[in-house]
C-alpha cells in the first residue's frame, strides 16, 4: 500500500535510545504513518512546533531537556501543543502524583514501556489518531 | 573475687553498649562501648538517666518502654534513636532486662544497646544499588523483548521449526528477565520506604478477573481449572488497587505455577460481619490442588529470598521475593494474609482487606 505523504498522519518519535527508536520508527512507518524523530526534548520540542505531527511518542528518562520537561514546554507555550495527542512513554514507575499531573494535562496518556509489545504500541497509535 | 573481677572486665570490654540502673534509671555503671557510642564518660553518667542520650522517640514509646520494664517487669526489646554528645543521632537495637529482688520488686535495670547506625547504612546504600541497577535492566529487556516480537512477526513463518524454538526460548528467558527485574525493583522500592499508596475504589471481584486473565497463558498451559464464587453482594473497597493487583497475581502465579498438570484453584470472596474488635473486612481465599508446602517451611515462606526445596525442582528460576512483597504490600494497606497446606494436597492462601485503609493525610 503506497499513501502519498499528504495524507499520511505524522507522528513524532523522540527517544534517546537509538535502537528502541530505529525500531518504533520502521514499524510505525510500515503501519502507514509518516514519521518525524528526536533524540532529546530541546530537538523534540523544536520540531513539534515546526512539523505539528498528529501524535507525540515521548521518552521520559533523555538527557538535556526530559519527557515532562518538553511535555510542560509544549503545553505552556503553544496553543497548537496544548491540544496535541501525547503518548508518555516510560519504564520509570510513576507515582500517584506524576501521574495525576500528567493525567491532567489531557490529551496525554502514560505506558509502561517494559508491558508493552511493538504491536500494541501501534495499537495506541490507531486508537488515537487513525489511520 | 577472682571470678567477679574477670567478669566484671569482661563486661567492661563487651562490644556491645552496657548499663546498668537503678529502679528510676539513674546509672550505676556503664561500660567502654556505652561511653563510645553515647561520647558520655561513665562519670557524666553516672547519677543521670539515659535520656541525656535519648529523648529522640515520641512520648508514647517511652511511657510504652517503662510500663513494660517497670510495671509489668517484663524484657524489653525494640529499635530506638538516640542521639550521642556531640550531637549525632545513632539507631540502636536496645534489650532492657530488669532484675528483680527476692520480694519481685525492680532492683535494678541491665540495659543493652548495639548500634546497628552503619548496618543500615550499608543496608541501604546495597538497596539504592539494587534499584539503580534493577531500572537500568529495564532499558536493554525492552529493547531485546520489542526486537525479539518484531523479528517474529516480520519472519516467523519462513522460519524452521527448530530456528522458530530458539527464538521462543529466548524471548521466554527474556520475560523471565522482566519479571525478575519488575520484583527487584519493588523489593527495594518499598524497602527504601517508598510506598506511593493511591487510594482508590476498587471492585475485587473485577480486579480477580482481570488478574485471571493476565495468566491465562500460563492457565492454559498447566491444564487448571480455575472457580471464583462469591457468596452475597460484595461491596467495593479503598485500598491501592495496583499494589492488591500485585499480590493478587503473585498468589494466582503461585497457585498455577505450584500446582499438579490439570489441578485445581477454587477462589471464594465473601464479607465477614462485624465482630467485637474488627470491622466489616473483605476475605478472599485462594485454594490450590497443589503440590503443597511442609509445616517447616510454612513459617518461612514469607521470608525473603526463601524458597522451599519442593518450589525450587519445580521452577528452579523463581527469586524467592514473591511472597516476601506480597505480604509486606498486604500489611502496608492494612490486611492480612495467611496460609495453611497439606504437603501433595494443596495450599490455601486467606487474603483478608478492609474495606477503607487510609495511610497518613489521605
Amino acid at each position: 500500500m503506497i499513501l502519498s505523504t499528504h495524507m499520511a498522519k505524522i507522528v513524532l518519535v523522540v527517544e534517546d535510545e537509538k535502537s528502541m527508536l530505529a525500531l518504533q520508527e520502521s514499524k510505525i512507518r510500515a503501519a502507514g504513518y509518516e514519521v518525524i524523530t528526536a533524540m532529546d526534548g530541546n530537538v523534540g520540542y523544536q520540531k513539534a512546533i515546526e512539523e505539528k505531527p498528529d501524535l507525540i511518542l515521548l521518552d521520559v528518562a533523555m538527557p538535556e531537556l526530559n519527557g515532562f520537561g518538553m511535555l510542560k514546554k509544549l503545553r505552556e507555550f503553544s496553543s497548537w501543543g496544548k491540544q496535541v495527542p501525547v503518548i508518555i512513554f516510560t519504564n520509570v514507575e510513576l507515582t500517584g502524583d506524576f501521574l495525576r499531573e500528567i493525567t491532567t494535562s489531557k490529551p496525554a496518556y502514560c505506558f509502561m514501556k517494559i508491558n508493552l509489545s511493538i504491536d500494541e504500541v501501534i495499537e495506541k497509535i490507531h486508537e488515537l489518531i487513525g489511520q | 573475687m577472682q571470678d567477679f573481677t574477670q567478669f566484671k572486665k569482661a563486661v567492661d570490654y563487651a562490644s556491645d553498649h552496657i548499663i546498668i540502673t537503678d529502679q528510676d534509671g539513674f546509672v550505676l555503671y556503664a561500660n567502654k562501648a556505652a561511653e563510645e557510642t553515647t561520647g558520655f564518660k561513665m562519670k557524666e553518667m553516672l547519677g543521670k538517666t539515659p535520656s541525656i542520650w535519648g529523648k529522640q522517640m515520641d512520648l508514647k514509646f517511652y511511657k510504652d518502654f517503662w510500663n513494660v520494664i517497670k510495671f509489668q517487669k517484663k524484657e524489653y526489646k525494640g529499635r530506638i534513636t538516640n542521639k550521642r554528645k556531640n550531637g549525632e543521632i545513632y539507631i540502636a537495637d536496645i534489650y532492657v532486662t530488669p532484675v528483680l529482688n527476692n520480694k519481685g520488686d525492680v532492683d535494678f535495670f541491665i540495659g543493652i544497646e548495639r548500634d546497628i547506625t552503619n548496618e543500615l547504612a550499608i543496608d541501604r546504600a546495597k538497596m539504592e544499588f539494587i534499584n539503580m541497577t534493577s531500572h537500568q535492566l529495564k532499558t536493554p529487556i525492552t529493547i531485546t523483548k520489542w526486537y525479539l516480537e518484531s523479528f517474529m512477526q516480520d519472519h516467523g513463518n519462513s522460519l524452521t521449526p527448530e530456528q522458530r524454538q530458539l527464538i521462543k526460548v529466548a524471548y521466554h528467558a527474556n520475560l523471565r528477565l522482566k519479571h525478575l527485574v519488575h520484583n527487584l525493583l519493588s523489593v527495594s522500592k518499598i524497602e527504601l520506604g517508598d510506598f506511593p499508596y493511591y487510594r482508590q475504589k476498587t471492585d475485587l471481584i473485577k480486579l480477580i478477573k482481570s488478574n485471571i486473565i493476565d495468566l491465562e497463558d500460563l492457565i492454559k498451559k498447566m491444564d487448571i481449572k480455575l472457580k471464583l464464587k462469591s457468596t452475597s453482594k460484595i461491596p467495593s473497597i479503598f485500598t491501592d488497587s495496583n499494589f492488591l493487583s500485585i499480590v493478587i497475581q503473585n498468589i494466582l502465579t503461585n497457585a498455577i505455577k505450584y500446582n499438579k498438570k490439570g489441578g485445581t484453584i477454587q477462589i471464594s470472596v465473601t464479607k465477614l460481619p462485624k465482630t467485637k474488635t474488627k470491622p466489616v473486612r473483605i476475605k478472599m481465599q485462594f485454594k490450590d490442588s497443589g503440590i503443597g508446602i511442609s509445616k517447616a517451611d510454612q513459617e518461612k515462606v514469607f521470608d525473603k529470598y526463601f524458597r522451599s526445596k519442593k518450589a525450587i525442582d519445580k521452577d528452579p528460576d523463581g527469586s524467592g521475593l514473591g511472597l516476601y512483597l506480597t505480604e509486606f504490600i498486604v500489611k502496608k494497606m492494612g490486611g492480612e494474609i495467611s496460609l495453611s497446606s497439606i504437603i501433595n494436597n494443596g495450599t490455601t492462601i486467606n487474603l483478608i482487606m478492609p474495606l477503607d485503609y487510609k495511610i497518613n493525610h489521605q
